[in-house]
């Protein structure tokens, strides 16, 4: 086996297109006014720290995201779990699922402003929507991918209904639950910042389509690396998440 | 599961019939049309009995302890298990895969069969703290199963098992994919448990060795369909340690008795297509 990389190795590709564009930048040989060498976009981004403005927006888009993950993730969780354990529930809501889970959530975005508006709870419902399916299956397929022993198991020491969801189905469907999850969570970001740009005055979308209708080219820039901060995080917070909830996966 | 208790042997002095198998029938559809797994079974297990069942593979006797353990239900016939009091469990089983709750500690998992009972937390960790000394495992106590070798997972197994106080215990080869030095250790660690506790115990190999280490009685089974050929009584007194018996002439003799049985059954069949 080969030795194990330094911790450092995976800064370098990064730290190495950073350095190549702040060069490029600074003679000229891109075109600064749409790629701003990395410092201005900095310098620029934070003055948007300054004035408060990124905190205000990023603190709405993160209540959207929070509020919505939570309306998808959980009912997702709860029925993908119960599809998995009872096939009749799973045949009967299995085509509805297929053939919602397919089509693009941006295309159900008028649908959803029509039947709730453009206020708060559409965006929820947005989000919601989004999250829902990957939890929904990711939590489906936990459960049939249980190896049978364990329900054997279950079965023979006398676990019944909630005792079998708690003991047996639900913490063995949880490392795949939690994939579902990270999905979600990325599908999440991805339709609070489609909502935001579609129909809202605040938020990281906002900020964005802001930028670009002011030609504001280092705070667009901005707004992307934020959300690629907060992807990176989220992703790093949901795997520290599951090392507490499922310390039995073999690190 | 309403036969009466119509003993099939006049039972023994130590106890009367604890599990009864009357006209057990189980047949499984395969490419070839339905295979009779099980054809007309009978049998009978005392109480405070070690019941070993040895055959070939094929001969349904890990069909049997499914069904015993109510996992499978059978196609025709009926089982009793003889209830010594309510509300007591009325199998545990130990399977041959390790089957320890990758989700629980080694604590939890000898726990979970009286969690699963409603016994309460206290008295259930107290239980199950005795069994995992019992088996060796007082310093994995906190650990996961993955922290585990195999034969310490097997270990949790048992330990389970006997935790749970069932009305009988169901062992499909459990030391059947385990190493043969970690087999005898653990061989001799059921021993020891059986014969503190003398529960009824229906045990599933197709080791020779290990039906004579372990068993009261040896019941020889034939396969496809499953049939009882043989019941065979184990001489050897308790309590039994696995290196002694190697060192006992009659033991030879034994194993040489029930490979002929076996050997009888398996020309029998050597006609027959796969």
């Amino acid at each position: 086996m080969p030795a194990r990389p330094p911790r450092g190795v995976s800064l370098l590709s990064p730290l190495f297109i950073l350095a190549a564009w702040e060069g490029l930048a600074r003679l000229h040989v891109i075109d600064v006014r749409f790629f701003p060498a990395p410092t201005a976009i900095l310098a620029a981004g934070w003055t948007t720290v300054e004035s408060g403005e990124l905190w205000a927006n990023l603190e709405i888009s993160l209540g959207r995201i929070g509020a919505g993950f939570a309306l998808g993730a959980l009912p997702g969780a709860v029925l993908g779990i119960v599809m998995g354990l009872i096939p009749w529930v799973r045949l009967t809501c299995m085509p509805v699922v297929s053939a919602i889970y397919p089509i693009p959530k941006s295309a159900i975005l008028p649908l959803i402003m029509l039947l709730f508006g453009i206020g708060e709870v559409a965006k929820w419902v947005f989000i919601a929507i989004g999250v829902f399916f990957p939890v929904l299956i990711n939590a489906m397929v936990g459960v049939l991918t249980i190896d049978r022993i364990f329900l054997d198991v279950g079965r023979n020491y006398g676990a019944r209904g909630l005792n079998f969801l708690l003991t047996i189905a639900l913490p063995g469907a949880l490392p795949v639950l939690f994939a579902g999850i990270k999905l979600g969570f990325g599908l999440a970001l991805i339709l609070v910042v489609i909502a935001e740009i579609v129909a809202s005055r605040a938020g990281l979308g906002f900020f964005i389509w802001n930028a670009w209708q002011i030609f504001d080219v280092e705070k667009l820039y901005t707004g992307l690396i934020v959300i690629g901060i907060l992807g990176y995080l989220s992703s790093e917070a949901i795997d520290a998440v599951e090392r507490v909830v499922v310390p039995w996966r073999r690190a | 599961m309403t036969a009466g208790l119509s003993p099939l042997s006049s039972p023994r002095e130590n106890g009367g019939v604890k599990i009864a198998v009357r006209g057990v029938r189980k047949d499984f559809p395969t490419r070839f049309g339905r295979v009779e797994a099980l054809g007309r079974l009978d049998l009978d297990v005392r109480e405070g009995e070690l019941c070993v069942l040895v055959g070939p593979s094929g001969c349904g006797k890990s069909t049997l302890l499914r069904i015993l353990a109510g996992l499978e239900t059978p196609d025709g016939g009926t089982t009793e298990i003889r209830r010594s009091r309510d509300r007591r469990a009325l199998t545990a089983m130990v399977f041959q895969e390790p089957s320890a709750l990758p989700w629980l500690t080694v604590r939890a998992n000898v726990a979970y069969g009286l969690r699963m009972q409603g016994v309460g937390a206290a008295q259930r960790d107290a239980v199950a703290a005795g069994y995992i000394e019992k088996v060796g495992l007082a310093r994995f106590a906190g650990a996961y199963p993955y922290q585990l070798s195999g034969g310490m997972k097997q270990r949790v197994s048992v330990a389970r098992a006997f935790a749970s106080d069932p009305e009988i215990l169901l062992m499909d080869e459990p030391f059947g994919s385990l190493d043969e030095l970690t087999r005898l250790v653990l061989q001799d660690e059921l021993l020891r448990l059986f014969e503190e506790t003398r529960k009824t115990i229906l045990f599933v190999t197709h080791s020779i060795d290990e039906a004579l280490t372990l068993g009261d009685r040896i019941i020889v089974m034939s396969s496809a369909p499953g049939r009882v050929l043989t019941t065979i009584d184990v001489p050897f007194p308790r309590p039994r340690r696995v290196i002694d018996l190697r060192r006992d002439p009659e033991y030879g003799r034994h194993v040489a008795r029930i490979w002929d049985l076996l050997g009888v059954d398996r020309e029998r069949h050597a006609g027959s297509p796969a």
